[in-house]
């Protein structure tokens, strides 16, 4: 089985194929779709395969879910050439950079208090955390933006489910690591086992635009090979 | 009481078993590595976390039917009260078993934590 990781704006090289064991490229227009022909076993080999492609083809992005047949893939880039094209444009050079904050999770309740207001506690429990999350990320967030004034970084903040992704340029990635580590130590409220990482740099996951009715396509495409 | 649902596509199932059976006792090739000396340890642990993943997915939906007024009081009572004994339960055959609350807590990498 093959499996599709990602659209470029010209056919891949020779070298880039020996080296990470690609097969030729589905073409629909002047875009390329990159094909793997191995089937990978989790999804860390796929980023790690991806970040690799990307370091010697900065002109690729990321496809965000996964298409298996060629069908599908020629589908997906009729219907989404100028978002894939625009994604192309926006995001070449680019990675991403993920920040998690983590608290521990608080000691169960005991019986006495009852179940409906154990899941009342648990509900609270759960707002409290994704308001300290948000109030976290907010200063994250400016702190990016205020990087990128003074230095003239990109970097673009997005907030994903509870993790911060930020997008930034692959030079600057180190010099970003040690200012998130040091604003990382006021963001944790009075510490108490709660952790900020920093993990990256990824290709642009979560920068990618979403494409056009996907599911549609994966249908249309099932429906035609049955 | 209706059933709880979790919604995730087929890579999303298989992706999310193997990061757990990995963090739960297994390697990265999704095989068990049982030491002889901690056999049975290593089997509490992949059980018990297992157990405490499934039951913070249905605490999960549970607070979800809640906040959506979608329980009455007294199945709100009766899953709370389930899922507070439940988690008591799980705890409890840790410590006996050896395993921290820490190896419960899965981290699903790329999918996150239950929140």
């Amino acid at each position: 089985m093959s499996e599709f990781l990602g659209f470029t704006d010209r056919p891949p090289g020779a070298a880039l194929r020996a080296r990470h064991g690609l097969a030729p490229s589905v073409l629909v227009g002047g875009m390329a779709a990159v094909r793997l022909v191995r089937s990978l076993g989790a999804q860390e080999e796929r980023v790690d395969l991806i970040a690799a492609l990307r370091r010697d083809e900065p002109r690729l992005v990321p496809l965000s879910r996964a298409a298996l047949s060629e069908a599908h893939i020629v589908a997906i880039m009729r219907r989404n050439s100028a978002r894939i094209a625009a994604d192309l444009a926006r995001l070449t050079g680019l990675i991403e950079v993920v920040v998690t904050l983590t608290y521990p999770r608080p000691t169960l309740k005991r019986e006495a208090s009852g179940g409906i207001r154990y899941l009342a506690d648990r509900a609270d429990e759960r707002r409290s955390a994704r308001a300290l999350s948000q109030r976290a990320f907010d200063h994250l967030a400016a702190l990016a933006a205020a990087a990128q004034g003074a230095h003239g970084q990109q970097i673009v903040p997005f907030l994903a489910g509870a993790d911060l992704a930020l997008l930034v340029e692959e030079a600057r990635v180190g010099g970003l690591r040690a200012e998130l580590a040091r604003h990382a130590r006021q963001l944790i409220p009075g510490g108490g086992g709660a952790r900020c990482a920093v993990t990256g740099p990824f290709p642009p996951f979560s920068f990618v635009t979403p494409l056009d009715q996907e599911e549609e396509i994966t249908d249309v495409v099932r429906n035609a090979g049955a | 009481m209706s059933s709880a649902t979790l919604e995730l596509d087929a890579e999303g199932c298989a992706e999310a078993a193997r990061k757990l059976l990995s963090q739960a006792g297994a390697g990265r090739d999704g095989r068990l590595k049982l030491d002889p000396d901690t056999v049975e340890q290593d089997l509490a642990r992949l059980v018990l976390a297992i157990l405490e993943f499934l039951r913070q997915l249905m605490e999960l939906q549970a607070i979800r039917r809640m906040e959506a007024g979608a329980l009455t009081p007294d199945e709100e009572e009766r899953v709370g009260l389930t899922l507070m004994r439940a988690g008591a339960k799980i705890q409890e055959l840790a410590a006996q078993f050896g395993v921290s609350p820490d190896d419960l807590d899965l981290n699903l990498g790329p999918f996150g934590r239950i929140e």
